[in-house]
C-alpha cells in the first residue's frame, strides 16, 4: 500500500533540492539560484533617465537662505532671460551690481548682448527675482528701466503652489 | 566580465553571461546622486507683457479693461473702463480684511462678477502703491490670470 502511494507521489522540486534526503531527480541539483537582473537594470535605467530629464532646467536661479519668493499658481517654466535680482534697494543684473540710475543703460547693454548671441535669436525677456516682502517702490524703477530698454516681456520668479485660503 | 561556456565535448558556446552587478552599482550611484541634487522646490516664472510706450492708432477703439488700484493699508479699487454701453467708468472699493491686508475673497468675488458681466474682457492694469508688498502684486496678478484676464500690465509709480 505504502509503496504504491510512493509511486504515485507527485515529484516535488522542493524535496529534490533538500540537502539531507533529496527525493526525485537529484542529478541537476543547483543550490545557488540566479536572480534575474535584467529587469532591475531596466527599472534603474528608467529611473536615471527620468531623474535626468526632470532636473533639466533652462537656467539656474541662485536663492539666498533668507530670500523667499512669492507664490503663484499660473507659472511657466524658466527660460533663458536677463536675470535682475533685487536685494533691498540694490539691483544686480546677471550678478553684477547696478545702481538705480544706471538700470536702463545696463538693461540695454544686457539686451543687446542677449539678442546678439549667435545661437540665441530669441527676443530678450527680463526675469525679476525679488523677496516677497519687498515693497513695490523697489520694483517700480525696474519697470521704468525695462520699458526704456525696450523690454516688453517681464517674468517674475515665483514658487509654484497654492496659497492657503483666508 | 563575460565568460564563454565550454561543453563536455570541448566545443565553445558563443552565448555568454554579462555580469550586471557593476552596472547596477553605477546606476544606483547615479540615482542616489540625482536624488540628492534634485531641487524639490518648483520655481517658475509669472509672465507679464508690458506695453512699451507707443501711442494707440488714431480713432482706434480701446478694448474693455479693468483697472485694479492697490492702495495703501489693503484698500483695493476695481474699476471698469471702455466697456460697451457704459458711459463712465464704474468703480468699486474693497475694504481691507480683518488683519489689515487685502480682502482677497472680496476681490475674487468682484473679479468673478466682472467676468460674468463682461465676458470678453481680457485687459487688466494693476496699479500698486509704493508700500504695496511685492507678494500682494504677484497674488493679484495670479488671481486675475486664473480668471482668464491674461493681458496684464503693471503701472510703475509716477516719478520713480
Amino acid at each position: 500500500m505504502q509503496t504504491s502511494l510512493k509511486q504515485t507521489q507527485i515529484a516535488s522540486p522542493l524535496m529534490a533540492q533538500s540537502a539531507l534526503q533529496p527525493k526525485g531527480h537529484t542529478a541537476n541539483r543547483v543550490l545557488v539560484s540566479s536572480l534575474m537582473l535584467t529587469s532591475l537594470v531596466d527599472a534603474f535605467s528608467i529611473l536615471v533617465i527620468f531623474l535626468l530629464m526632470s532636473t533639466q532646467n533652462g537656467i539656474e536661479l541662485e536663492l539666498k537662505k533668507t530670500e523667499k519668493l512669492p507664490m503663484a499658481t499660473a507659472v511657466d517654466g524658466i527660460e533663458k532671460s536677463i536675470v535682475l535680482r533685487i536685494e533691498g534697494d540694490r539691483y544686480f543684473i546677471d550678478d553684477e551690481p547696478v545702481g538705480e540710475r544706471e538700470l536702463a543703460k545696463a538693461l540695454i547693454a544686457a539686451k543687446d548682448k542677449f539678442e546678439s548671441g549667435l545661437l540665441n535669436k530669441a527676443k530678450a525677456a527680463l526675469l525679476v527675482q525679488a523677496d516677497r516682502e519687498m515693497d513695490f517702490v523697489a520694483l517700480s524703477p525696474v519697470l521704468h528701466a525695462g520699458s526704456a530698454a525696450g523690454l516688453s516681456q517681464f517674468k517674475f520668479a515665483a514658487i509654484e503652489g497654492q496659497r492657503p485660503r483666508q | 566580465m563575460a565568460s564563454t561556456e565550454t561543453t563536455t565535448s570541448g566545443s565553445k558556446q558563443m552565448t555568454f553571461d554579462l555580469n550586471l552587478v557593476p552596472f547596477i552599482d553605477i546606476l544606483s550611484t547615479c540615482i542616489c546622486f540625482l536624488l540628492m541634487t534634485t531641487i524639490w522646490v518648483q520655481i517658475g516664472v509669472f509672465n507679464v507683457s508690458q506695453a512699451i510706450g507707443s501711442e494707440p492708432p488714431a480713432g482706434g477703439k480701446n478694448p474693455p479693461s479693468v483697472i485694479v488700484e492697490m492702495k495703501n493699508s489693503g484698500l483695493v479699487e476695481i474699476s471698469l473702463k471702455d466697456v460697451e454701453g457704459m458711459n463712465k467708468p464704474q468703480a468699486q472699493d474693497i475694504s481691507p480684511g480683518a488683519t489689515g491686508d487685502v480682502n482677497w475673497l472680496a476681490v475674487e468675488t468682484s473679479i468673478d462678477s466682472i467676468g460674468a458681466r463682461v465676458p470678453n474682457i481680457k485687459t487688466v492694469l494693476v496699479m500698486p502703491s509704493a508700500k504695496t508688498k511685492y507678494d500682494d502684486v504677484i497674488r493679484m496678478m495670479d488671481l486675475l490670470k486664473k480668471r482668464k484676464l491674461d493681458q496684464i500690465g503693471i503701472a510703475p509709480l509716477a516719478g520713480s
